[in-house]
């Protein structure tokens, strides 16, 4: 009973105290209220924040377009979801990550430091090495491609290239050589540096060039209008002068696509890669038994118009004469010509010069002077002057 | 000859075809051959006739009577028949004969009529009497070149500065502009006595 006498007090406390707590609820979002927005105070997007490149934030922030992860993703966590980026064809050099991609403002929710601290300084645009700068490269580094192990397709002594390129070149470089008939050497030299007019090649990667017909470019780093080919000389003979000039153009126009250093290189190697697949399909097949006990492997380089080294050597395009016929009957080809070129014109001299006489005898007239002479006969206008004969 | 034909002035064409051998492609070409000429040589005309000839007459005499009791109708009516050349050719007798004017005379050699015939005389030969006028035409003209002065035909769409003197200045030259002027003064009145 005790108990029960207070629990009408205690609800009618409660009852009491239930407009306090809303009173006090009240206070409290008084003191702390939310942020009002107003229409002026959105974030004005300049347009220098609009052109900005995407930050390399991609490590820490979602991926900006849909990757292979993505697909375990809520419709509404994903990022084409979030940020709803504008799926168009842009142009390869306006969307580094992807065709499809288009540049986010994260400027726009993100501070200023956070974005420019994992922004790597630019590159200055290399300048080409005048010819006159050129120099060989010295005996040192000779002597390090010379020791450089057979199986190492990629040969940078001096470490000119990034660790991440390296690497990926030499993955490639080891699948191009599993699948390709000619293997590819690289040899990596300095951007000022030119091999030297007596290099034997062959001894190059511990001899590995010269056991094998294969494939060996020296890539001026930087400069890949500089690389100079050598090609096996089976294959060299096997294409033709414009087809070699092609691959070299090629490789050079896909090189010089890209202002990165590494991206040019890593372009060149692969478009080689792939006309290199080419020349292989023109060479022709060597068959086991005529294979000769010990190979005789030579190396020719691809000479092409633009990147020819020394004007000494012989260039492999020469102009070729027109097929010539029988000279006989070229000579009586060409006087028939000759002399319907001159049959022409003389009638057609005489044709303007008949003109131009008619239209000048319409132009003159022949005026004959006046004599009186005394008439004969009788006749007043004739004095009996004239002729007569038979005509049959 | 005025026993023959008589005195009497006849109206004659540049081509009088009374042998009816001419044919009509022949006379249209001739025709252009000869404004042509008369084109070139203001003051001269030449005249062919065809026709039988009577026995008696040889074809010069004929061309003789005609130039000078001839009025040949040539586009310029001005001409004189002392400038002019008549040609008369019987087909039937194969005779040929011409005869020209005073002035033509005075300055053609003796020789130039018997010239023209010779020209004609191949293509008489083989009646092709169209091509007997062209050759005529052509061997006047070969005479006559030499001899003449030659003068650029002014031919204007406009009067010129000193026109609106008289007609002729317009193009329009009298037929009668030889004929006597009437006398303007009023004749004397008869006196009543």
């Amino acid at each position: 009973m005790a108990l029960k006498r207070p629990t009408p007090i205690l609800i009618a406390l409660l009852i009491c105290a239930a407009p306090l707590g809303a009173v006090a609820q009240l206070s409290e979002e008084e003191i702390l209220p939310l942020p009002q927005w107003q229409p002026g105070d959105a974030p004005m997007a300049s347009p220098e924040i609009s052109n900005m490149q995407p930050p390399p934030l991609l490590g820490l922030l979602p991926s900006l377009t849909p990757g292979p992860g993505d697909s375990n993703l809520s419709p509404t966590t994903r990022p084409d979801t979030i940020l709803t980026p504008l799926l168009t064809q842009d142009s390869a050099e306006n969307s580094p990550a992807g065709v499809g991609y288009r540049p986010a403002n994260l400027s726009t929710f993100l501070p200023e430091s956070l974005l420019d601290s994992g922004r790597p300084p630019a590159a200055p645009p290399h300048t080409p090495t005048a010819a006159s700068m050129l120099k060989d490269v010295d005996a040192e580094f000779l002597k390090l491609c010379n020791g450089s192990p057979a199986s190492e397709l990629l040969i940078d002594p001096l470490g000119l290239i990034t660790e991440v390129l390296q690497g990926d070149l030499e993955r490639f470089l080891n699948f191009h050589a599993q699948e390709a008939r000619f293997p590819l050497y690289i040899v990596v030299l300095k951007s000022d540096e030119k091999l030297p007019a007596d290099i034997d090649l062959m001894a190059m990667a511990s001899g590995g060039i010269a056991k094998k017909p294969t494939a060996v470019l020296a890539y001026p780093i930087a400069e890949p209008w500089r690389a100079r080919l050598f090609l096996p000389k089976l294959a060299h003979d096997s294409a033709s002068n414009s087809f070699l000039k092609e691959l070299l153009e090629a490789c050079v126009k896909e090189a010089m696509s890209s202002p990165e250093t590494d991206e040019q290189l890593h372009r060149f190697c692969v478009e080689l890669s792939t006309r290199l697949f080419w020349l292989e399909k023109l060479c022709p097949a060597v068959r086991v038994a005529e294979k000769p006990a010990v190979p005789t492997v030579s190396l020719q380089e691809v000479v092409s118009k633009d990147s020819a080294p020394a004007p000494s050597q012989t260039p492999l395009i020469t102009v070729t004469p027109p097929p010539t016929g029988d000279p006989v009957l070229r000579w009586v080809v060409f006087i028939l010509c000759l002399l319907a070129a001159i049959g022409t014109t003389v009638w057609h001299g005489m044709r303007t010069w008949r003109k131009s006489k008619a239209r000048q005898q319409l132009k003159t007239a022949w005026i004959l002077p006046e004599r009186d002479l005394p008439q004969r006969l009788g006749g007043a206008f004739s004095g009996g002057t004239g002729a007569w004969t038979r005509f049959r | 000859m005025q026993p023959f034909f008589g005195d009497q002035w006849v109206r004659l064409d540049r081509l009088t075809d009374a042998a009816h051998c001419l044919r009509l492609a022949d006379r249209h070409k001739a025709e252009m051959t000869l404004d042509d000429l008369e084109r070139a040589f203001p003051q001269v005309f030449i005249a062919f006739y065809f026709g039988a000839l009577p026995s008696a007459l040889n074809p010069q005499e004929v061309a003789f009577w005609l130039l000078n009791n001839g009025a040949f109708s040539t586009p310029q009516i001005s001409k004189r028949n002392e400038y002019g050349v008549v040609c008369v050719i019987d087909p039937a007798g194969g005779i040929v004969g011409t005869a020209i004017g005073y002035a033509l005379e005075s300055l053609l050699p003796e020789t130039a009529p018997a010239a023209i015939l010779q020209s004609m005389i191949p293509a008489l030969g083989h009646a092709e009497y169209g091509s007997a006028i062209e050759a005529a035409a052509t061997s006047v003209s070969d005479l006559l070149r030499p001899l003449a002065v030659a003068r650029p035909i002014t031919q204007s769409l406009t009067p010129g500065p000193h026109a609106g003197a008289s007609a002729a200045d317009y193009g329009l030259h009298p037929l009668r502009s030889g004929h006597r002027q009437t006398d303007p003064t009023p004749a004397p009145t008869r006196q009543k006595r």
